[in-house]
């Protein structure tokens, strides 16, 4: 029976694991072991903690316990030195960093916030120096000019590093003001590139033009022909308004500025108004593109009657209906507006308005 | 700069890899450029010239990026909607600054040339003094140079500021190996630099 667990290798792990728990377990007080029991035994008792205040000065105690005891442990324990040691440069610093900076720019922050990884080159390169202004005695001092050189070197690849992290969170805040890039191909850029291009966003240009086409519907829907007539005349400088109706019921991101909103009536006996909204911000060609809705616009004859009623009790109009309207209403007809679905995006400029 | 460290951070998959590379492949360029000029110059060790030539460009690549990170956001938003435009998409934007972009353009590399090249000779001074080396060949004595004025001109005239001289001659080198690399990636070799 013996044999055939031993076979199974049942055994060795069984004396693996009986050695692992003896290495955790400390021998002295001054152990990396006692270190890290330490800040394990704080979590547990900041997990039985009911306010939040005591939960955040206990595991400040923990993170202060397992901050030097992993530093400790990477320093001291063989396996461990293996793990972090990469192509020769002994990385327990940038780990030791890493805890670092979770605890002060994460945890006592509650969120994890960007310094957290900008700072982490920098202080894991101050982290890994320390030891060398240290000399033996124990005093204090500067270390000898060729290390000298050494850490100014390894200090400035960790600022280096650090501002390729900023450069990354820089594109991001960038992508969240702007966030209609998203829709956008990035292989020409020397600078960034999408890790999965299956995943792109659609820009808002769509969101713009329904928003604008509601307030456009608004406006005319069951308006007295001749004023709607009137209005289509007029059409450009009513844009503007419904441009920055439109725009204003979007998130405000700087991104708005860099849409236009155009419209254009073709004529006839009814009319065909076509609303654009044109992209002018950056795109991989320069040329920008755009997204068109079709409204078709009709007069309807029917019973005034008939018709005043929905009218009167419409909420939102932007103009009370005034009485003496009304038999304008009557000769003229009212205004219907269809809109089609939004086409788009259609690359390239915008057709110009008449 | 500093008002989003505190942010949280936000993340997608648009990474700029591509930017760290070439930042690491004109860096070598640069350095191995930079640290032939310092040996011949400044009658250098091999590797001390490279140890030089390293900390002088990460030093300049390093205040250029918090340079442009300090001011980006005081950017104006046409600026900055064409600095985005180039970082995505490798060209401009036609808004209103597209015109005067060229000169604009030219003065920031101008600009760009002079300050890395005053950085690289005042850090290369700060280097050796940090590295407690002689701390300046330069300074001699205004008595002794009054006294040997003529004949210093006339045969040591590139001596008197060694330094002055091996930085400028290794940042334009330097300037023009990577410019001629940029130029590569915009010509017909563009698909092998993608």
């Amino acid at each position: 029976m013996l044999k055939f667990l031993a076979a199974l290798g049942i055994i060795d792990f069984f004396q693996f694991l009986k050695k692992t728990i003896n290495d955790l377990l400390p021998k002295t007080w001054d152990s990396w072991q006692a270190l890290v029991w330490f800040s394990v035994y704080s979590w547990f008792i900041a997990g039985l903690a009911q306010s939040s205040e005591v939960q955040i000065i206990i595991s400040f105690g923990a993170w202060v316990f397992l901050i030097p005891g992993l530093h400790w442990a990477m320093h001291k324990e063989k396996v461990l030195k293996e793990i972090v040691t990469v192509g020769g440069i002994f990385l327990a610093p940038w780990v030791t960093g890493v805890l670092v900076c979770t605890f002060l720019f994460g945890s006592l922050t509650g969120r994890l916030t960007e310094a957290s990884f900008i700072l982490w080159a920098p202080v894991s390169a101050i982290i890994a120096a320390l030891p060398k202004f240290v000399k033996s005695g124990p005093s204090y001092g500067f270390p000898d000019p060729p290390v000298r050189q050494d850490l100014i070197i390894m200090f400035l690849v960790n600022v280096l590093i650090s501002c390729w992290f900023q450069l990354y969170f820089t594109t991001q805040s960038w992508l969240s003001q702007y966030p209609s890039l998203l829709a956008e191909d990035f292989s020409r850029s020397a600078f960034v590139v999408r890790l999965f291009p299956e995943g792109r966003q659609p820009p808002r240009g769509e969101r713009i033009l329904e928003e604008a086409a509601k307030i456009f519907e608004r406006r005319l829907v069951g308006l007295p022909w001749s004023q709607t007539e009137q209005w289509l005349i007029q059409i450009d400088q009513e844009m503007g308004q419904i441009e920055a109706d439109a725009i204003a019921r979007l998130t405000q991101i700087p991104e708005n500025n860099l849409w236009r909103l155009r419209a254009q009536a073709l004529s006839g006996q009814e009319y065909l108004v076509q609303l654009l909204s044109v992209w002018q911000g950056p795109t991989i060609d320069g040329t920008g593109y755009y997204f068109a809705k079709s409204c078709r616009i009709q007069r309807q004859p029917g019973s005034p009657l008939v018709d005043l009623r929905p009218l009167l009790e419409q909420r939102n109009r932007r103009r009370p209906l005034e009485p003496a309207l009304l038999p304008q209403l009557t000769e003229g007809g009212v205004t219907q507006v269809q809109c089609g679905p939004t086409e788009g995006p259609i690359s390239g400029q915008a057709p110009p308005l008449r | 700069m500093f008002a989003s460290l505190f942010a949280e951070a936000r993340f997608s998959d648009v990474v700029p890899l591509r930017a760290i590379a070439f930042q690491v492949l004109y860096l070598l360029v640069a350095i191995a450029i930079e640290s032939f000029v310092l040996r011949q110059y400044l009658a250098l060790e091999h590797k001390v010239a490279v140890r030089y030539a390293a900390t002088l460009n990460l030093l300049a690549t390093c205040v250029g990026w918090l340079i442009f990170f300090a001011t980006e956001p005081f950017l104006p938003p046409a600026a900055k909607t064409q600095v985005i435009s180039f970082v995505f998409f490798e060209q401009f934007v036609p808004n209103l600054w597209v015109e005067s972009l060229s000169p604009i353009v030219i003065f920031l590399s101008f600009l760009i040339f002079l300050g890395t090249f005053l950085l690289k000779w005042q850090g290369l001074n700060y280097l050796e003094i940090l590295l407690g080396k002689a701390p300046s060949q330069n300074v001699t004595d205004p008595l002794e140079e009054g006294k040997y004025r003529g004949w210093k001109n006339q045969t040591q005239g590139i001596q008197v500021n060694p330094r002055f001289n091996a930085t400028f001659v290794a940042n334009a080198l330097s300037f023009t190996a990577i410019l001629g690399l940029l130029f590569l990636r915009m010509t017909k070799l563009y698909p092998l630099f993608q």
